[in-house]
């Protein structure tokens, strides 16, 4: 019997070993990006280009954040952000779990082509719809405001987040809404008190993602902005680059690592719910 | 609870109230009249361009400038990114909205033809001598095969060789001169490559702009001047594509893998290889790169057995968008940031001015930042170097042509076994560009 439990403890230690072994060199392959932009950003121009890379930098400088944070109206950048980010994502956690509540709870002649359509949607590639959205925007005299970017997550909040908190409400017994009914709520408040604190993970995890999305969404700002005044953050690091692609790298480095913080930081305190939203939606693969 | 939610609803509506105020532009309606003098222009116009560091800052500047010289004119400026900038551009002017002013360059070829109003009127009727005002070069493009003058130059940039002295000293080999030739580059390329591995040490680099060089380097060209033909078949531009496959065989320049193993600038900068095509627009760049690890210097481009200096050049200008309501103030602007001297000395400090009294007292002056490198080549660099032949309409043939040199470098085919393959493709390329134009 010892002899069993010894060799079962050792083929355990090695497989543990063997997967912390390939997991902390996948984690190695990808936090050295990371890793690059935090040592470029603290260096000075001829040492980002040392070989072998030196992770550790010789000449030690702040100049980089200094300069590049005054480079161009970062503070102003930031602020234009996270209004964007934070209204659209209200927007779409709160349309997206609305139409989801509609598609995974009511019957009708035509809710499976209506879901099949919003799905349609994910395939039709961004571009297609630039020039006409464009249009549109002109002719209702938002460009140049943020409206194009904050509004339409108020109207759907998007087909894959439609998807994945319709996948999500269907996991929930009905029982709860018809005990709902019983005690006499109504279709909202059965929304609203039951089934929305049921799906808080779902909720995180599409509120994570659409955070990511407009922080980092640099062509909608691009092609609805105009003014320095309305510019977004991503948008102004492209102004480190000229229109040869050559760039100041350190100070672009400096400035991204303050600008990926707010996010990081985002990730780390949702991660669980993250985790947990997209493991009970079947969407890990 | 409702009361917590009814006060975070009103919260949303109030910011998003405040968060989408904004500013829409309008242009002034101003019929245009000749006999009005500069400085009785007025009226509102939007400037549409881009880029980023000090090159779009120097074009605000210049913009100041104008603003200066014309205060009656309201100007609203829309800078942005390059990057991407064509998808923008393309929607505003379907739209409408890409204001009076728009940065262009020759390299479009035709692209965006019929949204631009043609200066020649304006140009004759200012009595401007364009060759006496520009610096030699720096037009070329600008005048489509038809003779409409679709955009004046602001700035310019065209490439030297960036050579690594340590490297070259190393090998022993002499320093280039500009009199060298293609074959003599491809000498020297290989004799100043060294060691194996990861320690190889490359004579030029894998850079893009070789590319664009190559079917220039023996004479040929890969197309005709109204680009209705494919001259890929000709052995002169089969021998250029030829002479970079055969560097890369000689492990004169890297091979794909080491190409795609760290950027081009990084690798001359580290001293991983002897040469580099610097453009005049990376120049500052590459020095601050480069910093004290070597001792570099530059040289033009090598000759064509003609005895030209083959090089490439990028250019950039205003056009005057044809929907505008007030072209004079639209032809002023443009005017004053392509031949104004102040302007011209403020474009001086990151790329070489159109205006021909700029560039010829204050650019040549001047040096690489950092270093003592003269900046005299590159303004006798740009008086045959041809403007960059694969953007605008060119670029699905252009596509065509990056694959042959793809399978020439990287698969390490015969340049005529490439140029067989794509020949009638890429005219069947340039057959549909002139149909869509008819």
């Amino acid at each position: 019997m010892d002899t069993y439990y010894k060799s079962k403890r050792t083929g355990d230690l090695i497989r543990y070993s063997l997967s912390y072994v390939v997991l902390i060199i996948c984690a190695g392959i990808f936090i050295f990006p990371f890793l690059w932009m935090l040592s470029t950003a603290f260096k000075i121009p001829s040492e980002a280009y040392t070989l072998p890379p030196k992770l550790f930098p010789k000449t030690f400088t702040l100049d980089n954040f200094i300069e590049g944070w005054k480079y161009a109206d970062f503070t102003r950048y930031t602020l234009n952000t996270l209004t964007v980010t934070l209204l659209a994502t209200l927007g779409t956690v709160l349309s997206a779990s609305f139409v989801a509540y509609g598609f995974a709870r009511f019957k009708s002649r035509y809710n499976n082509l209506l879901f099949t359509a919003v799905l349609a949607t994910l395939m039709l590639p961004s571009q297609v719809t630039l020039v006409p959205t464009y249009l549109l925007f002109t002719k209702m005299g938002w460009l140049d405001t943020l409206k194009p970017l904050i509004v339409p997550s108020f109207f759907g909040g998007g087909a894959f987040n439609i998807f994945l908190l319709r996948q999500f409400f269907r996991s929930i017994p009905k029982d709860l809404d018809e005990a709902a009914y019983i005690d006499g709520a109504n279709a909202f408040q059965i929304y609203y008190k039951i089934l929305l604190p049921a799906i808080k993970p779902a909720l995180i995890t599409v509120a994570l993602m659409s955070i990511t999305f407009h922080w980092n969404d640099y062509m909608s700002p691009l092609i609805y902005l105009n003014s320095d005044q309305n510019f977004t953050l991503a948008i102004g690091l492209q102004f480190f680059q000229n229109s040869f692609g050559s760039s100041q790298i350190q100070m672009l480095m400096a400035v991204s690592l303050i600008t990926v913080i707010p996010v990081l930081i985002l990730f780390f305190v949702g991660q669980r719910h993250f985790v947990q939203g997209i493991t009970m939606t079947g969407i890990k693969g | 609870m409702r009361r917590f939610l009814a006060m975070l609803l009103v919260g949303i509506l109030i910011m998003t109230l405040v968060a989408c105020g904004g500013n829409n532009t309008q242009t002034n309606g101003q019929p245009a009249d000749p006999d009005k003098k500069g400085q009785e222009i007025s009226g509102e116009i939007t400037v549409f361009g881009w880029g980023g560091g000090e090159e779009l800052q120097s074009r605000k500047e210049a913009t100041k400038i104008f603003k200066k010289l014309y205060p009656g004119v309201k100007v609203n400026e829309i800078w942005l990114p390059a990057d991407n900038i064509d998808v923008k551009l393309d929607a505003a002017l379907a739209a409408g909205n890409a204001g009076d002013v728009i940065m262009m360059s020759p390299d479009w070829k035709g692209l965006r033809s019929k949204w631009f109003e043609d200066l020649n009127p304006y140009i004759e009727r200012d009595n401007l001598d364009l060759e006496a005002l520009l610096t030699q070069g720096v037009d070329g493009g600008y005048v489509d095969s038809d003779g409409k003058r679709e955009g004046m130059p602001t700035t310019a940039s065209d490439f030297m060789i960036a050579y690594n002295k340590e490297i070259f000293d190393k090998a022993g080999v002499p320093y280039p001169t500009n009199e060298w030739t293609w074959d003599e580059f491809a000498e020297v390329s290989k004799q100043v490559s060294s060691g194996e591995g990861a320690n190889r040490v490359y004579g030029i680099v894998s850079h893009w702009i070789l590319q664009s060089l190559a079917p220039f380097v023996y004479g040929g060209a890969p197309y005709n001047e109204d680009w209705t033909k494919q001259t890929l078949d000709d052995p002169n531009t089969i021998k250029g594509y030829q002479l970079f496959g055969d560097l890369v065989k000689a492990g004169a320049m890297p091979d794909d893998a080491a190409a795609k193993s760290m950027p081009m600038d990084q690798m001359f900068a580290a001293g991983k290889a002897a040469m580099y095509p610097m453009g005049l627009f990376e120049a500052s760049t590459i020095a601050k790169n480069v910093g004290n690890n070597f001792e570099w210097g530059i040289v033009m481009p090598p000759k064509d057995p003609s005895g030209k200096t083959v090089n490439i050049k990028f250019q950039t200008g205003f056009a005057m968008n044809k929907a505008s309501k007030n072209k004079e103030a639209a032809w002023a602007y443009i005017k004053t940031v392509s031949l104004n001297k102040e302007v011209g000395d403020l474009y001086s400090k990151v790329n070489l001015p159109a205006a021909k009294e700029a560039a010829e007292s204050t650019f040549v002056n001047m040096k690489i930042e950092n270093t003592d490198i003269s900046m005299v080549d590159f303004v006798t660099g740009l008086q045959d170097a041809i403007t960059f032949p694969w953007g605008g309409a060119i670029s699905k043939a252009g596509d065509l042509y990056a694959q042959m040199w793809q399978q020439v470098t990287i698969q390490g085919k015969s340049a005529e076994d490439a140029a067989k393959e794509y020949a009638s493709q890429i005219q069947s390329a340039f057959d549909s560009i002139h149909q869509n134009r008819k």
